[in-house]
């Protein structure tokens, strides 16, 4: 399975998010997107998700047009996991990953056989099997988005769209979930791309990079292409010193103190 | 999930048997199988005629069963477009009347009582019929306000009720000022009831509370995603903008035929759909179809206690909703709660 | 919800209503204090009576100017010979034809600053609804007479009260002589056709959706008496209750009248089609007025109730 955008642009009213960006994304892969705050990754992600309309270019899943298929079908080939919502009632875990099911599902079938089980693995591949019956609105940050993960997962998806999912987690539970998708891009060969804020996270667990800035991308790569000194400065504005991770191998970026105050960014 | 739904239907229809035995005026209950069943072909063959009193048919068949079908009708349309509602927009403390159709078939009314408008379908008088056309054409026109501004939120969707549901009440209360000698008969059917009506009422407003439920049922499933946010339920598989207009319009006209022939009758919209989550869960699956299930026991059964209560006069059944709703409600948040 | 902030418009009104009343009480406090010294018309004779609030009231004759505040009221004023002094009334006085041609104080609500533009010599009331009206009126000065009537007598001594506060005592007399002699007439005739025929059971149905008639201490169910009939909603223990329908279809009425619904709406109630007065087409449609105003034409309206409910009797 492939997704592949066609230098796509989104524009909120008068204001451009996106401009004219190509990016795409095979099976078993693993992609990071990085940029600083309004550089239109989420706007980049809801476009290949088929939830925004691009203004100009295409998204492409597998040659078919993202934005002409029924939702339902996207919705069998494309997981999201959104940054955590607001859930009103108090669904029980079981029922919320089961709504994972529901691209496949015909509006008057029941959930068959397959569909728990598919359900009890994405629980279990979680770690949250021993909550089933809790109310999500009673777990803790972490506990919920292992449960929106394991809905994604339950939809058996070809690829996965991340839009930060392990922010406002500490560092054990971010490591947990990033080694989750990571075994799940290799051992299901799913395609995933993440837009990540944390660098060093990005770098570790990609096998590709891209970096947007103003709606651009301004770079696209392995890690050590992306994640370099001269990047760092242009788009955070900061400077830093860059060294190879001394387990993975990848590069590992170290911030220098009171650089940012010098004043070289632009807004 | 369908042992309980079987259950709350026999419940229901437990209901309606005793509703139909007890009344202002006892009959025996030997009596009240017997016209029953009698009305039952097949069975009928083997009830001995027990020289029952032509009255007695009468009031259980005429006056009890249709107040009681009606009583069903309404309460299952309030209670599921409660559920339905308070899914859609997230929020808990929606009810049916929230996007301005009460005012609409309110203003539907006073135009038909004003200016004597006649009727069109035999047997019935202009007022349902002009009540229930209003409120669609209220819904609608809240359904473009709310889109005039591009995109559907449903933040924009209430706040175009509140605005259309103002100017409707400040249309209504300068009819009302105007028409003089009107204004008993519009306050009188603003305050909602039960009595006095037939099987036209029931003949009326079943067909479209019977299809609205039907689609608001196989709605259901969306309905979990929607109330999730747009794109939670885009990226499981809803387009949510026609799921959303299918919801819409089909909880308005359950509301809107059921408002025209009962008036304004309130609590159950809120109370029966918050209970039964309690009870049943917020899956809206199970969730919608136990409301409008539940919706209908709780108005048979307090319209039972508004005819039977101070008999030989009667309650209005708005009261008794109240009255009996609120406390419940309160034990069974209770309850939970513990 | 929405039926209230209706209610609550109503209300904000009153209080407008209110405010303004407070503001002109001051203005006439004030004048008032500066027309003290004022000499008195000595030729002015004044009477005191007890209205149906208790309140001693001082009346100075004779009185020129009367506004009326309810529809009973201004036919009272009529039968006086009072109607050329009448210079107010209300909306729903329609009654005689003549009371439609005066300027107008209110509908449901009165306009206190009109009635107080007017000055009136004596303003005519009814207790129960309209205390705060008549508070506001008598802080404001303004002689208020409140009536109250609540049974057939009643309705005639309030008649010889309005005669003494306005000095026509002798047309009072006259009035309610006549009236009484009528409803004497009627009773003996309607006490004749019970022994005769019984009490028929009378229905009357003052609203359809929801329903409701007239229950004890109701002019109405005072009128069904005498005139010979047996009110089925006499037990319903208020005013104008809710009725049961199923109650009605028991106790089978021979008599429906109804004052809203015309005979035909009841006919064509399927419900409906096994009561007496149904099969034998004995419902008629009277006008409210003459069985629920206190004034009177409820005479004509027990006269009209003994012709339906023991039908030739008065002949």
């Amino acid at each position: 399975m492939r997704l592949d955008a066609f230098s796509i642009c989104h524009r909120y009213d008068i204001i451009t998010a996106v401009d004219s960006v190509s990016v795409s994304l095979e099976s078993g892969e693993f992609i990071g997107i990085l940029g600083p705050n309004g550089s239109g990754k989420t706007t980049l992600l809801r476009v290949l998700a088929g939830v925004l309309k691009p203004c100009a270019g295409a998204v492409l899943l597998d040659g078919e047009d993202i934005h002409k298929m029924p939702p339902k079908l996207v919705a069998r080939k494309i997981a999201v996991v959104a940054q955590n919502g607001y859930i009103p009632f108090p669904f029980s875990v079981r029922d919320m990953v089961m709504m994972g099911r529901e691209p496949h599902l015909g509006r008057f079938s029941r959930e068959s056989r397959r569909d728990t089980d598919v359900v009890s693995q994405a629980m279990t591949a979680t770690g949250i099997t021993h909550l089933a019956k809790r109310s999500v609105l009673d777990l803790s940050y972490g506990e919920r988005q292992r449960v929106i993960i394991a809905r994604a997962l339950a939809q058996e998806p070809g690829i996965l769209l991340l839009d930060e999912p392990t922010s406002h987690l500490d560092p054990g539970y971010r490591m947990e979930i990033m080694d989750i998708f990571k075994s799940l891009s290799r051992r299901k060969n799913i395609g995933v791309m993440a837009v990540l804020h944390d660098v060093n996270l990005a770098s570790q667990y990609s096998d590709r990079l891209i970096l947007l800035n103003h709606g651009r991308k301004v770079a696209d790569g392995l890690p050590e292409e992306v994640v370099t000194k001269e990047n760092m400065e242009s788009v955070y504005g900061v400077d830093t010193v860059i060294q190879t991770h001394p387990v993975v191998g990848c590069p590992h970026v170290m911030l220098v103190p009171g650089s940012r105050a010098s004043g070289q960014v632009e807004g | 999930m369908k042992k309980r739904l079987v259950m709350l239907l026999l419940l229901l229809f437990a209901a309606m048997v005793i509703a139909a035995g007890v009344g202002a005026v006892t009959i025996p209950v030997a009596e009240v199988i017997s016209i029953l069943l009698g009305r039952i072909p097949y069975v009928s063959k083997w009830i001995p005629n027990m020289g029952i009193e032509n009255a007695y048919a009468t009031i259980i068949l005429q006056v009890r069963l249709p107040r009681i079908l009606l009583a069903v009708i309404i309460g299952s349309s309030l209670a599921g477009a409660g559920a339905t509602l308070q899914g859609l927009f997230g929020n808990p403390l929606a009810d049916p009347y929230i996007m301005g159709i009460s005012s609409g078939a309110a203003l539907g009314a006073t135009i038909a009582i004003s200016f004597k408008l006649p009727s069109v379908i035999p047997g019935l008088s202009s007022v349902p019929q002009a009540a229930f056309l209003a409120s669609i054409a209220t819904m609608t026109a809240v359904y473009f306000l709310a889109g005039a501004s591009g995109r559907v939120s449903m933040d924009t969707f209430l706040l175009s009720g509140v605005v259309v549901s103002s100017f409707l009440w400040a249309v209504m209360s300068f009819l009302m000022m105007v028409s003089g000698d009107s204004l008993r008969e519009i306050m009188m059917w603003l305050m909602g009831s039960l009595s006095n009506k037939g099987y036209a009422h029931v003949k009326m407003a079943a067909p479209y509370v019977g299809f609205g439920i039907c689609v608001l049922i196989v709605m259901a499933r969306d309905l979990n995603l929607l109330c999730l946010g747009d794109d939670e339920a885009r990226n499981l598989g809803v387009d949510p903008l026609p799921a959303k207009r299918i919801i819409v319009f089909a909880s308005s006209l359950v509301t809107a035929a059921s408002v025209s022939v009962g008036g304004i009758i309130g609590f159950v919209g809120l109370i029966v759909p918050h209970t039964m989550r309690m009870v049943v869960g917020p899956d809206h699956r199970l969730l919608l179809p136990s409301s409008i299930i539940a919706g209908g026991i709780f108005l048979v059964l307090a319209d039972t206690i508004a005819r039977t209560l101070i008999a030989p006069c009667e309650i209005p059944v708005g009261v008794i909703t109240a009255l009996v709703g609120a406390p419940f409600f309160f034990y069974v948040l209770k309850r939970r709660k513990r | 919800m929405d039926v209230n902030s209706c209610w609550d418009h109503v209300g904000s009104r009153m209080r407008f209503a209110i405010s303004h009343a407070l503001v002109l009480a001051i203005i006439i406090a004030v004048s008032g204090a500066l027309t003290i010294g004022a000499p008195v018309n000595a030729k002015a004779r004044e009477v005191t009576v007890i209205d149906a609030l208790g309140r001693e009231i001082k009346v100075e004759l004779p009185v020129q100017s009367i506004v009326s505040i309810a529809p009973s009221n201004t036919e009272i004023l009529f039968a006086l010979g009072l109607g050329a002094n009448v210079i107010g009334v209300t909306e729903a006085c329609d009654y005689p034809t003549d009371a439609k041609l005066k300027p107008k104080v209110g509908q449901v609500e009165m306009n206190i600053e009109k009635i107080v533009e007017m000055s009136p010599d004596l303003v005519v009331a009814v207790a129960g609804m309209q205390m705060s009206v008549i508070e506001t009126l008598s802080n404001l000065g303004i002689t208020v007479l409140a009536l109250d009537p609540k049974t057939l007598q009643g309705v005639l001594d309030s008649m010889t009260l309005v005669g003494k506060a306005t000095g026509r005592d002798e047309a009072a007399s006259l009035l309610t002589q006549e009236l009484g002699n009528e409803i004497q007439d009627i009773q003996s005739k309607a006490a004749e056709a019970v022994a005769g025929e019984g009490r028929p059971k009378v229905f009357v149905e003052i609203w359809d959706d929801p329903l409701m008639t007239a229950g004890p201490g109701t002019f109405i169910d005072e009128l069904i008496r005498i005139a010979g009939g047996e009110n089925i909603s006499g037990d319903a223990g208020m005013e104008w209750p809710e009725f049961s329908l199923e109650v009605v279809l028991e106790r089978d009425p021979e008599v429906i009248i109804t004052v809203w619904r015309d005979a035909d709406d009841v006919r064509a109630r399927p419900a409906w089609k096994h009561v007496s007065a149904v099969k034998t087409g004995r419902i008629q449609k009277m006008n409210p007025d003459i069985l629920t105003r206190p004034g009177p034409r409820l005479v004509q309206g027990l006269k009209e109730l003994l012709e339906i409910i023991h039908p030739g009797s008065l002949d």
